[in-house]
């Protein structure tokens, strides 16, 4: 373009070099060689502003001007050709710093202020080009000398720095979202360009001629008051209605922030960095803590510990997106007490925050926890409930009782199985009632249930036995019926519950023991004997009935006590008996004894006790027990027999006495015959003389022997420790001094016995003179005398190699006067063996014999060891 | 006056002359003097009833008594006599029939001397009879 200054070389690499670095600046990725490119540029800027204001100021040529091109030599030339003008130059120092800075991304004022000034000094060049071009190389343009697309460009590059942080300082006004930033970006355009048009269009006008200075001024002048008073009257408008709307908001807003202070619930907001940002008032009430501390700490501080980690799971969830609902958590309040929060809350993630409800619920979960453990007492005691009827169950399934319920409101029987298997059914009816039961009742006993439930009614209670026919096996059987009858305020019957138990077993034994009873008595009557028991520990007293008669007492009417017991007592055993009685007590043993009984009517009864006694572990007695036997016919036949026995010692005493006399007489007179007279006699009257002295003297041993005999029987054994060889060497010693004989006598050691020794002495005396007696006939007789233990008895035995015996006539051997053997053969009374066995039976024990004629003869006795 | 040696309270006849001829085999049946019962002997020793003249202090060197005698039997005729200040130190020999021991028993508690029994064989009556009337009259030393 002619007359118009051309944007230079150097200007347009600039440009190129300033473009490409803003554009390297706002690339969001960056790297090491587009860093380097950044400072590389603006600083090559720099310098060939720098390099072409030293032109200007030296006015010397570095060549940089034409480095690249050649200017045409047409064009409007600045000072030297291809030179860019000295604004242009500075501009570009202005620019490079500025982008140097944008790099820096620091002193984003200074940078804004540079980015502005070149803006203003390019829109200046714009504004002289258009107002003055006719003049364009004097004025402003010859003042500048840049080129118009240079400004253009200038303008572009002042306005892509500024937006490129439009964000910060100054711009931030233009660019912000409130009312200064529509403001400023509605007024901004009709400021600039309202002037620099209308000054454009008037100064055209005024040139084409249609108006003076004057009037184009004053027309300037006006449409801008109109245009810029319309664009105010508009902005005013938008900012009213912003208003408007904000003061609204704010309304909201306070309304908000009213609910928010004044909620019951606890409300905050918290950051993803685990503080709270903003918390309402209830926060500070419910926790206790100040406000301060509340959002100094981060929340997970006030956390329970337990909850801690289903806290942290929550806040997990909530960020991946939902929302938290009825979450609970403890917090620790000021006083080191807990409270249960249940949190309502959602997580924005715009704006990368928890928005939160508590709720104090700490008198809920305890209402909740009491009520849990109401539940599971609940649960326990219908456990037990459950239990203790099971238990219940079983006590009466292994009592064999079965059970019943009937309610007569609904008319339902309910029954244990029991129950119906009772009546003889295996498995439950499908329904029971009072009509059933009473079909299984006998008829003879029908009349006596209706009764008793009848009684029932009145009573609220009943209890009977009765005989039913089991439907199974048609047998009868006895069965205890038992049970409850419940009535309502009406006094209508209810419900009846009971149990039944089939008692036929019960029944039977009770017959049983009913004849055993009977018998025990009977023969308690037939003994004469009864039984009494007093229990120490309960302190009361049974006797028998038999008991009560020995005594002469009424069973019907007495009460069986010591007292009374003592009271029937002969005064004068009275003593005794007491006496006896504290003997048990003392000694903890039983006792047996005589005493006399005299009963109210006078008589005096013999009595025979026995009794003994239970003690627990220490020894303490708990039970007195015993018999009580009326011996007076015992006694008074031992009364008898002790009198027989002295009429029968009278007797013997008669016997001893009298009888021997004559015997004596007999003799003597036989011998003062034959002393006074003998010379008379012939040899025969010697002869019988000598017979008649003979038959004395042996009807003397005869009675002696017989006497001797019936001594025995009266007389008591005394028992003692016998040692019988020394018995056996006085039995020898004391036959040799009677009789002389030439057998040999063998003894053994014997066994020693516990038995009467002078009775033993008397049965080894008969054994051995007889052995020695049978035996005396024999070329060499022997006679062994011998022991042995058998079966716990000693057996002796007494051998002899004489003349034996027939074992056909064993058994005569011990009868009194028996004998096997005429008296001519061997002498002998046949008393001594009779002896023998009476005093071996008094001693409990046995006598028998062996042998073989004219071989010898064994006689043997037998004694209990003890 | 001859002092009496030998008293024999006998009932029976035969006895008491086997006694006496058995005593005077040995002579000492010179100064016997036999009464029939034992009420009689207590007259006799105590000087009583129809032998109230006779002087008490002449007492016998020995009494021989018989047990089961009518009227007074010989332990009562022994209980008076031992039980009496004046004559239990009579030496006194029971010659009986009776081996019965509660005789024996009764007799010695009662503080007899001897207790003889009478042999029904007359060697050995005589035989005992002579030995005790020998150790009586003549062995033993009876108080002054």
């Amino acid at each position: 373009m002619s007359g118009v200054v051309s944007m230079k070389v150097n200007t347009a690499l600039c440009f190129i070099l300033s473009g490409f670095t803003l554009w390297i600046l706002n690339e969001e990725k960056q790297n090491s060689l587009k860093k380097m490119y950044s400072i590389l540029f603006p600083s090559v800027m720099i310098l060939i502003g720098l390099l072409t204001l030293g032109e200007y100021l030296f006015e010397i040529n570095f060549g940089i001007d034409e480095f690249l091109f050649k200017e045409e030599t047409r064009a409007t030339a600045t000072s030297d050709p291809g030179r860019m003008s000295p604004i242009t130059a500075f501009c570009f120092i202005l620019s490079g710093i500025s982008l140097m800075l944008l790099y820096r991304n620091k002193a984003f004022q200074m940078f804004q202020l540079l980015s502005l000034a070149v803006f203003a000094l390019a829109l200046l060049t714009l504004i002289g080009y258009a107002y003055a071009v006719n003049d364009f190389q004097g004025g402003m343009a010859s003042f500048t000398k840049m080129a118009i697309h240079t400004s253009v460009a200038f303008v572009f590059l002042s306005v892509g720095m500024l937006f490129s942080k439009s964000d910060k300082g100054i711009m931030s006004i233009f660019t912000n979202d409130g009312i200064a930033g529509i403001t400023t970006r509605k007024l901004l355009p009709v400021i600039i360009f309202t002037p620099l048009i209308l000054g454009w269009l008037r100064l055209i006008g005024q040139q084409a001629g249609y108006y003076g200075t004057e009037l184009g001024v004053a027309l300037f002048s006006f449409i801008t008051i109109l245009i810029l008073m319309t664009v105010v009257f508009v902005i005013s408008g938008t900012l009213l209605s912003i208003d408007r709307k904000r003061k609204n908001a704010e309304k909201h807003l306070k309304e908000f922030e009213h609910f928010f202070n004044n909620s019951n619930d606890l409300s905050c907001i918290a950051n993803m960095e685990g503080y709270f940002e903003i918390i309402n008032p209830q926060f500070v009430n419910v926790l206790g803590y100040s406000e301060k501390e509340l959002l100094e700490h981060p929340y997970f501080y006030f956390i329970h510990p337990d909850n801690l980690d289903t806290t942290t799971q929550e806040m997990g969830k909530a960020n991946d997106g939902g929302n938290i609902l009825n979450f609970i958590n403890r917090y620790r309040k000021k006083d080191g007490s807990y409270l249960w929060l249940e949190w309502h809350s959602t997580f924005n993630p715009i704006t990368g925050k928890v928005y939160a409800i508590a709720r104090d619920i700490t008198e809920r979960k305890k209402a909740e926890e009491q009520l849990f453990i109401a539940n599971k007492e609940l649960e326990s005691y219908i456990l037990q409930l459950a239990e203790s009827e099971e238990k219940f169950r079983m006590v009466l399934d292994s009592a064999q009782i079965g059970a019943w319920d009937l309610n007569l409101v609904i008319d339902t029987a309910w029954r244990s199985i029991l129950h119906d298997q009772i009546f003889g059914y295996e498995n439950l009816l499908p329904e029971w009632g009072y009509e059933i039961f009473i079909k299984h009742v006998i008829p003879e006993d029908r009349e006596y249930v209706k009764q008793r439930f009848e009684e029932a009614y009145s009573k609220g209670r009943f209890s009977m036995e009765c005989r039913i026919k089991r439907a199974n096996d048609n047998t009868i059987r006895w069965i205890s019926a038992q049970g409850l009858a419940y009535k309502n305020e009406k006094g209508e019957l209810t419900k009846m519950m009971g149990i039944v138990i089939d008692i036929n077993d019960r029944k039977n034994s009770e017959h049983e023991l009913e004849v055993i009873t009977a018998k025990l008595k009977e023969a308690q009557a037939l003994a004469k004997m009864g039984n009494w028991d007093s229990n120490l520990v309960t302190n009361t007293d049974a006797w028998s009935d038999e008991a009560f008669k020995i005594l002469g007492l009424d069973p019907n009417t007495t009460i069986p006590s010591p007292d009374t017991y003592f009271s029937c007592i002969h005064p004068n055993d009275l003593a005794f008996v007491k006496e006896k009685v504290s003997e048990v007590f003392a000694t903890l043993k039983g006792n047996t004894y005589n005493y006399r009984i005299k009963r109210k009517d006078g008589t005096i009864i013999h009595a025979l006790s026995q009794s003994n006694m239970d003690f627990d572990e220490n020894n303490n007695p708990t039970r007195f027990f015993g018999i009580i036997q009326d011996i007076t016919e015992i006694k008074n036949a031992e009364e008898k027999l002790i009198e027989i026995n002295k009429e029968l010692e009278s007797f013997s005493y008669s016997v001893s006495h009298d009888l021997r006399a004559p015997l004596r007489a007999i003799n003597g007179y036989a011998q003062i015959l034959n002393e006074d007279y003998g010379k008379k006699l012939d040899q025969e009257g010697m002869r019988i003389l000598e017979t008649i002295r003979s038959n004395a003297t042996k009807m003397g041993t005869l009675i002696d022997d017989l006497l001797a005999f019936s001594r025995l029987g009266r007389k008591e054994i005394q028992k003692t420790e016998v040692d019988m060889d020394k018995l056996i060497e006085s039995v020898i010693n004391e036959m040799n001094k009677s009789i002389t004989h030439k057998a040999e006598i063998n003894t053994a050691n014997l066994h020693k016995v516990k038995a009467d020794y002078r009775l033993l002495h008397q049965v080894m005396f008969n054994l051995v003179s007889n052995a020695i007696k049978y035996s005396s006939k024999g070329e060499n007789p022997v006679v062994r005398i011998s022991s042995e233990e058998k079966n716990g008895d000693i057996v002796f035995s007494v051998n002899d190699n004489g003349a034996g015996f027939d074992m056909q006539y064993a058994d005569k051997l011990f009868g009194v006067f028996q004998r096997l053997h005429s008296h001519e053969e061997f002498k002998g009374t046949g008393v001594g063996l009779a002896i023998v066995q009476r005093i071996i039976t008094k001693h409990g024990g046995k006598v028998w014999a062996e042998g073989i004629v004219n071989k010898g003869a064994t006689f043997h006795f037998s004694l209990t060891k003890n | 006056m001859d002092s009496l040696q030998i008293l024999l309270v006998e009932d029976n006849m035969n006895d008491a002359e086997l006694t006496i001829r058995a005593l005077k085999k040995n002579n000492l049946a010179n100064k016997l003097i036999h009464l029939k019962d034992g009420a009689k002997a207590l007259d006799f020793i105590f000087a009583q009833g129809e032998y109230s003249h006779r002087e008490m202090d002449n007492i016998p060197n020995v009494i021989v008594l018989d047990l089961k005698m009518p009227k007074v039997n010989g332990i009562e005729v022994l209980r008076r006599i031992k039980s009496d200040e004046r004559t239990k130190r009579i030496p006194i020999v029971v010659l009986t029939s009776s081996k019965e021991d509660p005789d024996i028993q009764e007799c010695y508690s009662l503080g007899v001397n001897s207790y003889v029994v009478k042999p029904v064989e007359f060697d050995h009556f005589v035989k005992a009879v002579s030995d005790l009337g020998l150790y009586w009259m003549i062995l033993n030393q009876p108080p002054q």
